[in-house]
């Protein structure tokens, strides 16, 4: 791997000429502005208080320097379809990279992933976000060299895609895995170990620990073609394991489990990382990526339109609050009718919702005046799920899209006066 | 190497658990003893009649294996993307397709041998000797079925595997009449199209003539006779070796730089 330092060097210019070439001033200076958050510093531009505490950036520092075990750099994939191959006559011979293909001229083409920036560090988890179709998983096989990039760069673990020692350091689970149906899971598990190049005598000590740590040593001796869902996505998980990598890319770890798999596939990820490995996983199911990414990346009609620490890409500011009241509060109805907030009338509570930061103390002193008592005061502050739902609604905009919070989500942190 | 290895034992395994193919064994088998009660009909030598049959059905069952094997296997692994997990594995793609096709020659080998065996057991027991130039004539059957496959291997990286084993099937009738398109040629000295046509043809295609012995194993019977030389097996099977580097150098070709959607 490359010195720690000029990879930092390095990132910076590059984020900056990446800034410059994508046109969009604004995306640009906030894109600059989140980096630099991550990088440690305290204050975020566009919230007064600036200094609430945040978990990530203690971790942050507690880790050695960041090495980037997987980059991508102006990575895009372009898929010709139809019967006539362009994309073929188009490609240049033995650069490994096709030139860039342009969907205009080429009037079949799919452009599924744009323009990606992207590192993942050594020791994190990092998560990769996005609704069906955005790209997630052609960006994962073309890191994996599955498919080959229309234009761009990769390197993993610092070196080219398709490098077979950065191979060896790399474990794979493909989504919705179909493995060889007709090997028994030790078969299957032993092939997989071998041809990471896993000695014989160490074959035979690791896979029935590995087919124990992954509930499947009463299965050892059933073919694949017999497997339910569940355990092919174990016995999945299970060779990815099997020689020991650096770096875990899982792509859906989590769909079509239930939710004890789900939690055992979470634990499973906590472990790894705390080995020391590095894990990428994309997901659609967000509280999956709530609880256990160290940074996230949100990915939308192929664009990266967000990434970094959940903390820092979920904006403080309070979308609404919730105010809720019980018995007769006239005072209180006539104020919220007369502002347009919404009220809601449930089982004899009246919640009143106050968008944004509407300040709550003229609707809170109407209600004790006119004898009404006020159960709660909830400020809602924006969760992954808004982020989330703003991101893919938001056309091509830049991150922190300028469309506003959604209405009606459900819930939020309790607090009470 | 060890990853080629890994690669074709598993081929060899997943061709060895198939049923069909055991059901094509059984074809042959039942094929070749068939050829005893069609020697008995025979007013000519029944030896010889059993013989042509026996051989004329291996070739035919291996061919049939030799595409059925090229035109599934490895469409089979990017169908089922058992080759999400096999490519990111610490291989070359080429040593991928090595391990595949040596898997499936392995299989091959052995089908074929099954065969053999089976006709050599009936012309033993009928007979109760056996010439050398029957081993030459399964030797060269050998060498065919990897051209077929080799051939048919090419074709199923360009197009789905039923049109691939049409073609393979179109392909080994043509290859077989070498010697016919030759004689066209030879007779009409005209150079239209059609005769640079068939010259192409001539020069490209596969020449499975070369190893099609039935009818040509009892000396004099035929116009083969050079067939029991050594030296003309030899010749056949360094051509064989010839055609199947050109048809894995060219599946190589297209498999390194596909995607795999």
């Amino acid at each position: 791997m490359a010195d720690p330092v000029e990879i930092a060097k390095e990132s910076q210019a590059r984020s900056e000429e990446a800034g410059g070439s994508q046109a969009r001033p604004e995306e640009a200076g906030e894109s600059r502005a989140r980096s630099e958050e991550a990088g440690g510093s305290q204050a975020r531009p566009e919230e007064a208080g600036g200094s609430q505490a945040r978990p990530e950036e203690a971790k942050e520092g507690r880790r050695a320097q960041p090495e980037v075990v997987v980059r991508l750099e102006g990575l895009g994939k372009t898929f010709v379809t139809g019967f006539i191959p362009l994309g073929a006559l188009a490609r240049r011979g033995g650069e490994g990279v096709r030139p860039e293909l342009d969907p205009k001229v080429l009037p079949r083409a799919v452009e599924a992933v744009k323009g990606l920036d992207l590192e993942v560090r050594r020791g994190e988890i990092f998560g990769l976000l996005g609704p069906n179709g955005s790209g997630k998983t052609t960006t994962i096989k073309m890191m994996m060299g599955l498919i080959f990039p229309s234009r761009g760069s990769i390197s993993v673990l610092g070196r080219p895609v398709g490098d077979l020692e950065a191979k060896r350091l790399l474990g794979y689970l493909p989504e919705n895995p179909t493995f060889y149906d007709y090997l028994r899971a030790d078969e299957f598990l032993d092939l997989a170990a071998r041809l990471c190049g896993v000695g014989r005598a160490e074959r035979r000590r690791r896979i029935p620990a590995l087919l124990e740590q992954v509930g499947l040593s009463e299965a050892l001796n059933r073919p694949l073609r017999k497997f339910s869902k569940g355990m092919l996505q174990r016995i999945g998980l299970a060779q990815t394991l099997v020689h020991d990598p650096a770096l875990v890319v899982l792509d859906e770890p989590m769909s079509g489990l239930d939710p004890i798999g789900r939690k055992e596939v979470r634990d499973l990820i906590f472990g790894l990382r705390s080995q020391g490995k590095t894990v990428l996983f994309s997901t659609h199911i967000l509280s999956d990526v709530e609880m256990i990414c160290d940074r996230v990346g949100i990915l939308v009609k192929g664009e990266l339109r967000d990434v970094g620490p959940l903390d820092a890409l979920l904006s403080a500011r309070t979308l609404e609050t919730e105010v809720t009241l019980e018995g007769d509060a006239p005072g209180a109805l006539a104020l919220a009718r007369e502002r347009g907030w919404t009220v809601w009338e449930k089982g004899g509570r009246l919640q009143i919702r106050l968008p944004g930061d509407g300040d709550p103390r003229p609707l809170l002193s109407a209600a004790l005046e006119g004898g009404a008592k006020v159960v709660s005061v909830t400020p809602r502050t924006e969760r992954l799920e808004d982020l989330f739902v703003r991101q893919a609604l938001a056309p091509s905009q830049g991150p922190g899209g300028a469309l506003g919070p959604p209405k009606g989500s459900p819930g939020g942190e309790e607090g009470s006066s | 190497m060890d990853r080629i290895l890994a690669i074709a034992g598993n081929t060899f395994r997943e061709t060895n658990r198939n049923r069909v193919m055991y059901v094509l064994l059984l074809f042959a088998v039942l094929l070749i003893l068939g050829s005893v009660t069609m020697g008995k009909l025979t007013l000519q030598d029944e030896a010889r009649i059993i013989q042509d049959l026996g051989l004329a059905a291996i070739s035919l069952f291996g061919v049939i294996i030799a595409v059925y094997l090229g035109v599934t296997v490895v469409p089979r692994e990017i169908d089922q993307k058992t080759v999400y997990f096999v490519i990111p594995k610490p291989i070359r793609r080429e040593e991928f397709l090595l391990g595949k096709f040596a898997g499936m020659c392995l299989t091959l080998v052995i089908q074929v041998a099954v065969m053999s065996l089976v006709c050599v057991l009936v012309l033993v027991a009928y007979e109760g000797r056996l010439t050398v130039s029957l081993a030459k004539a399964l030797l060269l059957i050998q060498a065919e079925v990897m051209v077929v496959l080799s051939v048919a291997l090419l074709l199923s990286s360009l197009t789905g595997p039923i049109l691939a084993g049409f073609l393979s099937m179109a392909i080994f009738l043509l290859g077989r009449s070498t010697d016919f398109i030759a004689q066209i040629l030879r007779q009409k000295e005209s150079s239209s199209g059609v005769d640079a046509l068939l010259t192409a043809a001539y020069y490209v295609l596969p020449d499975y003539h070369l190893f099609a012995v039935s009818g040509s194993v009892e000396q004099g019977t035929t116009v083969h006779n050079q067939f029991f030389t050594w030296g003309y097996v030899g010749w056949a099977l360094g051509y064989a070796a010839i055609y199947v580097t050109i048809m894995l150098g060219l599946t190589i070709l297209r498999f390194r730089r596909r995607d795999f959607v």
